[in-house]
């Protein structure tokens, strides 16, 4: 992709590029409004909600998002129920934030868990997402602090340490914890990585495909939903004593139950223990009779359940498994945990922030998840169309695949970028133009276990 | 042993490793299928001493029944982890976070 003008638009191109690492051809009829991406970003609400008085973001991420949608569109063919996909990709990047009134752009992440720290040899990111997240950091920094842990002493604490030191231990006891720093651009050669199943089928057109989404918080929720777009059949499957965590009560702010509606509206809900042997036989029974399974966990997860992605997908013929991680499958980086935040920083956002700004921000609100949700969609339905298989759809490769494109970056180019920036501000405190409008939900999520009865029913009589 | 938070810990007879979260400032006997935890990997495994149980899983957090001493286990094998003579137990897994 560059930035010269030409005949097709950055969403376009990209598009295109996302279509070529699946093996597909390209769009034939693909058009989209040729949206500058410094205002596309900004009436995204990437930049937050303040456009004029936050940093500006010299990279197209919103471009990206529209594309990854459109080549969903394009996949989607005449499909009629296209038209419930959202507008756009771009919308979706800010919709939390604005759902849930936060702000991007500092040295705190907009939802607000992950942190930006000064090591002694640089900056890292820290995510403490999870409540026992923070009992990990007496042994990140070998006993120095202890509970109970303020923050101002922890910065401190840091400070003593190297990020060579600290990244491998952080990952050894599963913290979400990433370096700000610039990674090889050239190193990303694809978004995604499928294994096409041996059992490779086509499917039929109808009835449409059965999702068993286990997934929690937004990526993978989001790739749900948008399958449910499309007219999958969507069960949503959480262990009744550990549910999505973005469930919100009816004292929640409005807005946050909103969200949850948007990524989960479409679906139907069914809950069991995992921790039973009666609930681990219903969930792998409910895997068994997936068309596709969209999954967010660490490998090992499932596997201690006794559940082999490479089984069932070679088991069914035509069956997809979308396995989403922070930084992919395989045994060196499969138990690394992320979320949408940490996983920014890791494919470069912050450094290039700091480079740019001379200060490591957060850019977008865990801008891996809306991101690598709409990937997983469009890896997820084209492999379903295409016969089956495994899908490695790593946050991280996303993201930095994406970053990959823009060739400041690729091939990194300070001034360039600088100067890029500045043209980019003078784009926005010229333009006036407001941000995209929120979707609303269609519909309101189910609540947990709602539809338990009518799964077992047909669980039954399988 | 004097251990404290952060240490890491390697079976002699097995892959076993962990990490120290919470220790008391006792001094602890860490053992993994019946033989004493150390700082450096052996080269060579011993044969284990104990019955061999479960063994230990890569990820879970092993907790004594009081929970005054956690541990985090990054590597699982097969042999099980006691201190001062009583197997650890799995600690269950916590709420999903709410946001990230």
């Amino acid at each position: 992709m560059s930035f010269q003008h030409n005949d097709n638009t950055h969403a376009v191109n990209y598009a295109h590029t996302l279509l070529a690492g699946l093996n597909l051809p390209p769009l034939s009829d693909a058009t989209f409004p040729d949206i500058h991406p410094a205002i596309n970003n900004a009436r995204s609400g990437v930049q937050g909600f303040l456009p004029s008085k936050n940093k500006i973001i010299p990279v197209a991420l919103a471009d990206y998002a529209d594309g990854a949608l459109l080549a969903l569109k394009g996949i989607a063919g005449n499909h009629t129920l296209k038209n419930n996909l959202p507008e756009s990709g771009a919308i979706l990047l800010g919709e939390r934030m604005a759902l849930f009134n936060t702000q991007t752009g500092q040295p705190v992440s907009a939802g607000g868990s992950c942190h930006l720290f000064k090591a002694l040899d640089g900056y890292l990111a820290i995510n403490l997402a999870r409540d026992e997240d923070t009992d990990l950091l007496p042994a990140l920094t070998n006993g120095k602090v202890s509970a109970p842990i303020e923050k101002q002493m922890l910065e401190n604490i840091l400070k003593e340490f190297c990020i060579e030191d600290l990244i491998p231990r952080g990952r050894d006891l599963g913290l979400a914890i990433a370096p700000v720093t610039l990674p090889d651009y050239n190193s990303f050669d694809n978004w995604v990585e499928v294994s096409r199943s041996t059992t490779s089928q086509r499917p039929a057109t109808t009835p449409p495909p059965l999702v068993v989404d286990l997934s929690s918080l937004w990526a993978g929720p989001l790739t749900g939903s948008l399958l449910a777009s499309l007219g999958a059949e969507v069960i949503k499957v959480e262990s009744s004593n550990r549910l999505d965590g973005a469930r919100r009560n009816e004292d929640d702010p409005a807005g946050e139950r909103e969200f949850y509606d948007l990524m989960n509206g479409g679906k139907k809900s069914f809950t069991c223990d995992f921790t039973t042997q009666n609930g681990r036989q219903q969930l792998l029974q409910l895997i068994e009779c997936a068309d596709i399974v969209i999954e967010a966990s660490r490998p090992r997860a499932l596997r201690q359940l006794g559940i082999h992605a490479e089984k069932m997908v070679a088991e069914k013929p035509g069956k997809v498994w979308l396995s989403l991680t922070a930084y992919g499958r395989g045994t060196a980086t499969e138990n690394i945990i992320g979320f949408g935040d940490d996983i920014g920083v890791a494919a470069g956002l912050s450094a290039l922030m700091e480079i740019i700004h001379g200060q490591p921000l957060f850019v977008g609100d865990a801008i891996a998840d809306p991101l690598g949700g709409l990937h997983g969609a469009l890896a997820a339905w084209s492999c379903w169309m295409n016969g089956g298989g495994i899908i490695d759809l790593a946050l991280y490769k996303v993201l930095g695949f994406a970053l990959s494109q823009d060739p400041f970056l690729r091939d990194f180019n300070k001034s360039d970028l600088i100067r890029r920036t500045s043209d980019w501000t003078d784009i926005i405190n010229m333009s006036n133009e407001n941000l995209y409008s929120i979707r609303e939900p269609i519909k309101t999520a189910p609540l947990p276990g709602h539809h338990n009865e009518e799964v077992l029913r047909k669980l039954d009589a399988l | 042993m004097q251990i404290k938070a952060g240490t890491k810990l390697f079976s002699a007879v097995c892959d076993t490793q962990i990490m120290v979260l919470r220790v008391p400032a006792d001094d602890l006997d860490v053992t993994c299928g019946g033989l004493p935890m150390q700082t450096d990997e052996a080269a060579e495994k011993s044969l284990m001493s104990d019955d061999a149980g479960e063994g230990s899983l890569v990820g879970k957090r092993y907790v004594n029944e009081a929970e005054t001493m956690e541990f985090l286990c990054t590597r699982g094998g097969k042999g099980n982890i006691s201190v001062n003579g009583i197997a650890l137990e799995i600690k269950q897994a916590k709420r999903l976070p709410s946001s990230d």
